[in-house]
């Protein structure tokens, strides 16, 4: 018991020396990993309509447009007949939040496997994603539609 | 263990490195994080346990692992955890790294001076950036359908509970397209713009003068400034906006770097004061007793 403690006593103090260079060669990874995130958090907001307030970029409590602020409709689309599905909330927060491919999918196909109207399937799946809008004098709100696309699913 | 040389370097001169690894572990205690349970229980036990034992609390391993499940739960719930999620990742990182650097009081102090810095530029950024904020609608907004600024909008605007309840019910229903009311005038009064206005600057003001205190080389001009300056931030900000994960953690950060036992006390001081301003609801009391309204 003592020899292996000793061994590893042994074994930790050899890899010291190491541990200590790789640690003054990453210090200031913390720094260099917010640069990052946050210039990529810019990108996506100025290129993915991500909302300011996501993303780690330190955008909070500078904008209205939070992603819980804003307004998502997801329509089921037969040939002729289109009908809106209430999307749950966490879905639709992170969809509206960051409205671009995987989440804008992830919503089509939740609808799209609710029974639509005639219990036919459902084509396509069209997706609006609103952004809150205050009149600066009073108040009134408004909205902006930053994103509608229209998504194909299922055979259709 | 390994850890144990780091351990006996650190004590001599362990004030400013010991209070920051405390203060975080204590935040984490009294603010748990974690939408995955066995993360969230993985997170508490070190927390805990590093309060408690201090061969873990100097431990770049525990950090380590606090580092790798905080980075789990951001990644798992990406895009949409708040951005103190991000920088607790950032901050425990640099807890492991100085725990394993031959000086780690001078490593910690300086990823903390540059993450506090850093973090509060950004932020200044974006406020200024936005026309929504310069020009006062996101105070106006707030202070009207935020819950957590509902005390705040009754005691300075002077509005009755009902009517300012009704105005952030006005305010927080959607409307597809241009705006089909007349806003809320009886409630966006000369008060409550003024408060506004007020808000909007000095908020910059003071972020902005945390941002270049940390920023600006030590010793030197605003930096001699950087401790006052940002514990008035902390101070005054998180009385209203009770985010207090994030100013623990930005006190945490302020206390590895703080120059001297004073400011350290005024750190664990306003540590405490932020968990007050979150167990009390003073601003409710005040403004039912000072504010026309019941």
């Amino acid at each position: 018991m003592s020899g292996d403690g000793r061994g590893a006593a042994r074994f930790a103090s050899r890899l010291a020396p190491a541990r200590r260079s790789l640690a003054r060669r990453l210090r200031a990874l913390p720094v260099v990993l917010l640069l990052s995130i946050a210039g990529g958090q810019w990108a996506l907001t100025a290129r993915g309509d991500l909302s300011p307030w996501s993303g780690g970029g330190f955008g909070m409590f500078s904008t209205v447009d939070a992603g819980g602020a804003r307004h998502l409709h997801a329509f089921q689309v037969r040939p002729g007949v289109e009908r809106e599905v209430a999307v749950p909330r966490e879905l639709a927060v992170r969809a509206a939040t960051l409205p671009t491919g995987r989440f804008l999918r992830g919503v089509a196909e939740w609808v799209a496997a609710q029974p639509s109207s005639d219990h036919g399937p459902v084509g396509s799946v069209r997706i609006q994603v609103f952004r809150p809008r205050f009149d600066p004098e009073t108040l009134a709100p408004s909205s902006e539609l930053l994103r509608e696309v229209e998504i194909a699913v299922g055979d259709g | 263990m390994a850890d144990g040389r780091v351990s006996a370097r650190l004590r001599p001169e362990s004030g400013a490195f010991d209070l920051a690894l405390r203060l975080t572990l204590l935040a984490l205690l009294l603010r748990p994080i974690g939408s995955i349970e066995i993360l969230a229980a993985g997170m508490l036990g070190l927390a805990a346990a590093g309060l408690l034992f201090r061969p873990l609390r100097e431990s770049s391993l525990s950090w380590l692992a606090l580092a790798a499940m905080a980075a789990f739960e951001v990644a798992s719930d990406w895009p949409l955890p708040d951005n103190h999620a991000y920088l607790r990742v950032y901050w425990f990182v640099a807890v492991a790294l100085a725990l394993s650097d031959e000086a780690p009081e001078v490593r910690l102090a300086w990823n903390g001076r540059m993450l506090v810095g850093l973090v509060l530029a950004l932020a200044t950024l974006w406020k200024l950036a936005s026309p929504e904020f310069r020009d006062g609608t996101f105070f106006g907004v707030t202070l009207v359908s935020d819950p957590r600024f509902f005390d705040l909008a009754r005691l300075v605007g002077d509005l009755p509970r009902d009517v300012l309840a009704a105005a952030g019910e006005a305010l927080d229903a959607h409307v597809d397209g241009p705006a089909d009311t007349g806003g809320i005038p009886e409630v966006w009064n000369a008060r409550l713009r003024a408060f506004a206005w007020i808000a909007t600057w000095a908020t910059l003001g003071v972020e902005g003068a945390v941002a270049l205190a940390f920023l600006w080389p030590l010793g030197r001009g605003p930096s001699r400034f950087r401790d006052g300056a940002l514990l008035l931030f902390c101070a005054t900000t998180y009385a209203v906006a009770t985010v207090e994960g994030f100013a623990w953690l930005l006190l945490a950060m302020g206390a590895a770097q703080a120059a001297g036992r004073g400011w350290r006390r005024a750190y664990v001081g306003v540590f405490f004061l932020v968990l007050f301003y979150r167990e009390v609801a003073w601003l409710g009391w005040l403004a039912d007793r000072i504010g026309s309204g019941a």
